[in-house]
Parts: C-alpha cells; structure tokens; sequence
C-alpha cells in the first residue's frame, strides 16, 4: 500500500509525459519509420489473428443475413444469370479463337510480354481504415509473403490501389478512390496521358476524379482507361474504369471529367496483388 | 490491477469491432463510429484525468500504429479527449447520461475538425462543409448512437470492479487492525 502511494504521479504529470511522447512521434514519423515499424510488427503479430477471426464472424454474419433474401429475388437473378451465361460462353468461344490469333502474332512479334503472366498473388482484405478519413484496405499477406511497398493490386476486373506500407504479416492499401490517391493513365484506345485522382465528394456519386487530359483528344462516354506506361509505379494496362462527361476546362487547353470505376470498392473481400515492381521490370529489361 | 487488464483488452476489442465488423458491416452510408475516442471518454468520465489519459494514449496508439497513419495523432487528440472527460469526473452518477454523451459528441466533434485540417485541408480541400456534413457530423451523431448502448454496458463492468475494489480496500483495513490489535 505504502509503495503505491509513493508513485501517485498527478494526472497532469502523465499528460505531460504523454504529451511529448506523442510529439516525438510525430516528429519521426515524417523523417523515418525505423522506431514505428518494429512496433507495428509486434503488435500486429498479437492483433492481427484476432482480427482475422473477428473478420470471419463478420463475413459470415453478412452472409446469414443474405440467406433472408427472397427467393423470387434470387430466381429472377438466376434465370438473368443463366441468359447471361449464354451470351458468355459464345463470346468466350469467340474470344478463345482470337486469343489464338492473338498469341500467334505476338509469336510472330516476339512480345513476351503479357500482362496477365504477372505473378500474384490472392489476399483477403481483413479490414477498412479505422477513421473515415480514409479510404484503405487492410489485407493479410505482409512482406513475409513477399509483399513490397508500391506493387499494384487489383480485384477481379480493375486496378484497386497500391500498397503503400508494408508489414510482416499485414499491409495497406491506398484505394485509388481515397482522396489523396492520383493516378497517372491513358486512353486504351489512343494512348492519351491523363491523371485519375480519388475524390471523396465526387465519390458520393459514384464517380472518380480524371483530368489533364490535353484539348484536342476526343474522348467519348465509355472509352476504357488504363493505367499509363510512364507512371513509374503502376503497371502498364491495368483497367481502371470508364470515361464519362469529359468537357473542356476553362483554360481551354486541358479537359476533364469523371471516371465510372470498375471495381465496387463497398465490397471488396478479396484482391491479388501483382508481385512485380514497375522499377524491377524497367530494371531487368535487356 | 484487474482494471488495467481490463481496459487493455477493451481497447483490442473495440478496435477489432471498429476495423472489422462497424466499418465493412454496420457502417451507416460509409461512416462508422470511433469507438476507441468513445472508450477512452467514458473512462474519463468514470474513472478521472489519470485513467482518461492513460487509456486515450494507449487506445489511440494502437490505432495509429496499425492504421498505417501519423503515428501519435490519435493517440493526442484521444488522450486529451480522456484528460478533458476526466475534469467532469465530479459529476458522475448512475442517472448522469446527458453529461458524457454531449462530452463524446464534443470530443469526436474536435477529433472530426482537427482530422479535417490534418488530413484534408493541408491537401488543399476547401469544402468545409461538405466533410462537416459528410464525415464530420455523422461520425459524431453515430458514435453517440453506440454510446447509448455501450455506457450501461460499461457502467455495469466499472461498478462491478469498483465494489471489488472497495471489498478489498476493506478487507485489508480489517487486516491491519487485526495485526494492530495483535500486536
């Protein structure tokens, strides 16, 4: 008892203490992460199992509550689904011939380059941000399984974002619709550089930033857009979303508009992360 | 003793529920509550200055140190957050609810605008009033919302340590006045 009263420090003591603490570590946040990584991988290796277990319980409560929806809902869907598997499989034929075609004339080119023989890998996104301020994803391979500071990730059909921190068994991804994310892009169809920047407010309509596009290229609703080959961190040709409403600026000299993305970002449980570096490949090239 | 295990496990499991479940699931047109400024405001609030800042500066700690953000932000703004809860500390009772409840709406209103300023103004974001109306004030209103919830359930786990404290405290009183009479 005797001893606990003499370590009664006062309340505005631990503010103080505290207080600086916090400083300092605002201060070295901005020059270094080599005393906060350490402490990241500790308690990342406590937290982030539970969070993996408390993320499981979550997708599987989403999924129970999903069992409730009407089964006329879900016939209706399957007979959509069913025409829509018709459709599919004639194109694929279709497609599978010009694949042939396709490979047999990059045979005669000697592209040995395809994008998709990237290597990925699959990981399963265990968590958004903590503050709303954000738009990250929280996923669980780290740089134990390879992970690197600004290799790309996609989700099914486009470009999600980029890891911008990594850890030993968890890393985070900058989403390209979170406000501070700007992507450099082209045009699929005629190569046109141009900057695809994340924007909360524009976001509430479901549409992304895309500007700096120069005045006299014509870019039509639902022209595809691409990540560009002279951004020196995301990959060539990776989809991003589809151009809407591109008009010309007020300066006369640039245009801009929105982007419809590709990828539904409200719902995304998992993403591949390309395992290659634009500089590795810019690197290894002879 | 007992409380400071306690509240650490608290601050994972408020933290695990915010990062998993309230911002994929529960969220209310993409905004979830803050719970951990939440916790360490009800500490506060219960428990004074001391407890209020020592779970604000832990709690947000571990926020930013998995958040991948500016390492020490949250954990200043909550440990103040904490600090300023701890002065109304006079005050608590059962029936007091107002009290605490406008205190976290202040707060998580404070964390929302200095948030603003850190994260969006610097980055050349003018439109106050579009992140007041978007993030700033239904953060605030949600995390309220779970207050309502959470303070009995906190209240309940507080009083019963308080009355185990208490039965100690008085269990060893007797203790020394028995060795005193022995003596």
């Amino acid at each position: 008892m005797r001893k606990k009263k003499s370590f009664n420090i006062p309340p505005k003591v631990y503010l103080i203490i505290f207080t600086f603490i916090c400083f300092v570590f605002i201060g070295f946040t901005f020059f270094t992460d080599v005393f906060t990584k350490p402490l990241s991988n500790i308690t990342a290796s406590v937290i982030i199992p539970m969070q993996k277990g408390v993320n499981g319980i979550g997708l599987w409560l989403s999924e129970r509550t999903k069992l409730f929806e009407s089964v006329e809902e879900l016939q209706a869907e399957n007979a959509e689904l069913k025409a829509k598997i018709d459709e599919l499989s004639s194109e694929n034929v279709r497609l599978k011939s010009q694949q042939e075609e396709l490979r047999q004339l990059q045979d005669l080119y000697d592209l040995d380059e395809v994008y998709s023989d990237y290597a990925k890998t699959a990981a399963n996104v265990i968590g958004g941000n903590y503050d709303n301020w954000y738009n990250n994803l929280i996923i669980d391979k780290g740089t134990n399984d390879g992970i690197k500071v600004d290799m790309n990730v996609i989700a099914d059909d486009g470009l999600v974002g980029i890891v911008t921190q990594a850890f030993n068994n968890y890393s985070i991804v900058r989403s390209i619709i979170d406000d501070n994310s700007s992507v450099s892009a082209m045009t699929l169809n005629t190569s046109d550089i141009c900057v695809v920047s994340g924007d909360l407010q524009k976001y509430e309509q479901g549409y992304i930033d895309l500007s700096h596009i120069s005045a006299n290229v014509k870019v039509r609703d639902g022209d595809m857009i691409v990540t560009s080959n002279i951004s020196d961190k995301y990959l060539q040709g990776l989809l991003i979303g589809y151009a809407k409403g591109v008009t010309k600026d007020a300066n006369d000299l640039t245009q801009s508009g929105y982007i419809i993305p590709t990828v539904d970002f409200q719902h995304i449980t998992k993403v591949l992360v390309i395992l290659e570096l634009k500089t590795d490949t810019s690197g290894e090239t002879k | 003793m007992r409380r400071v295990i306690i509240s650490f496990f608290s601050i994972i499991f408020l933290y695990l529920l915010q990062v998993t479940i309230f911002s994929n699931l529960l969220d209310i047109g993409g905004i979830a509550p803050n719970l951990v400024l939440m916790f360490s405001c009800i500490c506060g609030f219960m428990r004074g200055r001391k407890a209020g800042t020592l779970v604000g500066f832990f709690g947000g700690l571990l926020v930013d140190i998995l958040g991948g953000g500016i390492v020490g932000f949250s954990a200043l703004v909550f440990m103040y957050s904490g600090f300023f809860n701890g002065m109304f500390h006079k005050e608590y009772s059962k029936e007091q609810i107002l009290l605490p409840i406008g205190l976290i709406f202040l707060c998580d209103f404070g964390y929302g605008f200095i948030s603003y300023i850190t994260k969006a103004l610097i980055y050349n974001r003018l439109n106050f009033g579009f992140y007041l109306g978007k993030i700033i004030i239904p953060e605030a209103v949600y995390t309220v919302f779970v207050t309502l919830f959470s303070y009995v359930i906190i209240y309940y786990i507080n009083r019963k340590f308080l009355s185990y404290d208490k039965a100690k405290k008085a269990r060893t009183l007797v203790n020394v006045k028995e060795t005193g009479i022995a003596q």
